[in-house]
């Protein structure tokens, strides 16, 4: 069954179709608002209240987008407006998450701090730059479905991945 | 085939790391790759960054993670639906009809109405057009719901028929990006 049938299964009162949409994309919605809102407990309780949303929603989605990046917009959504009233940034919470220098010896420390260095990159992109990017390397959207849910057109979505991309790789340049 | 500039390269190179690329565009950025070391190299440092961002994306919660937000994702699932899920399925219907009464009332009753020029009344087979339009974008809506617009033809012209599908369109997308009630709509 595609979403488009789970949507509609739930809508005649079928439960166990919404239970099976939570399993398609529990995991992607929560590992998106994580790395928008870098703290693992406030992402489990976004990523709860966004499948409620979409819960007490669906009444009222009627497929003019697909059920995908519908529930992509309101997680973005949500982390977001999460981030703007808790005021903390990824950064800050990600040292808290990645080794210590004294924890790894010093060949296997060079790479640790090269992916924090990107993930801090990453976090100083403007804001549709790093979230075209995190969906599409991430999440493995299509353009078109970034498109959709972040606004504009495909090719606009596409042009911000490759800005994003070619910043970065200067960056890690500077690095290097 | 005129060679590719830099610049370019540069664009195929990064649509070749994120599997967009085309046969013919993939052609032609290996053609330019053999006689531009400058590309070449820009070539290896795409390389190391994607390979940095697709190990990053593995970095995710252990198993038990997922296990706990299951079961407590259930839990909130079950206490929602005991309170919400017999009234969902009509709720939006009510909102949809008021719209679409309040612009047919607004003919009638609005002063501009009488001081501008009749709108050209709408023939049998727009009309039936009209009710298709609505019923799609207002589907699930009972076929009831649309016959009652439909017999209310007196006061729907092509104008305002036009008015109520974009109105009626609008609404639904706006519903359903933001994810809003018809209460906050209205």
């Amino acid at each position: 069954m595609d979403d488009a049938d789970l949507v509609t299964a739930f809508r005649n009162g079928n439960r166990e179709a919404f239970a099976e949409l939570v399993r398609r994309y529990s995991r992607h919605i929560t590992l998106t608002i994580l790395r928008i809102v870098g703290d693992l407990e406030d992402a489990r309780d976004l990523s709860q209240e966004v499948f409620l949303k979409a819960y007490t929603g669906l009444p009222r989605f009627f497929g003019i987008s697909s059920f995908k990046t519908w529930l992509y917009t309101i997680a973005l959504n949500h982390a977001r407006d999460h981030v703007r009233k808790r005021r903390f940034t990824h950064a800050e919470q990600n040292p808290d998450t990645l080794p210590t220098p004294n924890e790894l010896p010093g060949e296997q420390w060079e790479p640790v701090l090269l992916t924090q260095k990107i993930r801090e990159e990453i976090e100083k992109l403007p804001e549709k730059q790093r979230l075209t990017l995190q969906l599409r390397i991430f999440d493995g959207l299509e353009y078109s479905e970034i498109a959709r849910i972040l606004g504009g057109t495909a090719g606009g979505a596409r042009g911000n991945f490759f800005q994003a991309i070619k910043t970065l790789r200067e960056k890690l340049k500077e690095i290097a | 085939m005129k060679d590719l500039d830099c610049a370019t390269a540069e664009e195929y190179i990064v649509r070749s790391f994120d599997k967009s690329i085309t046969p013919k565009e993939s052609w032609r950025l290996a053609n330019h790759l053999r006689n531009c070391p400058h590309c070449t190299q820009i070539e290896k440092e795409y390389a190391e960054l994607f390979n940095r961002l697709r190990e990053m994306r593995f970095l995710e919660p252990e198993t038990t993670f997922w296990t706990q937000f299951e079961t407590s994702l259930n839990h909130r699932l079950k206490q929602e639906s005991s309170k919400s899920f017999p009234r969902w399925s009509w709720g939006w219907v009510p909102a949809a009809a008021a719209i679409v009464l309040a612009v047919v009332c607004a003919v009638h009753l609005l002063p501009f109405s009488e001081t501008k020029e009749p709108d050209r009344p709408l023939d049998q087979t727009t009309l039936s057009l009209v009710v298709d339009e609505l019923s799609d974008v207002f589907n699930p809506c009972p076929r009831d719901f649309f016959s009652e617009v439909a017999a209310a033809n007196d006061a729907l012209s092509v104008q305002n028929a036009v008015s109520i599908c974009l109105n009626g369109e609008s609404y639904i997308l706006w519903l359903e990006m933001e994810n809003e009630t018809y209460d906050s709509f209205l």
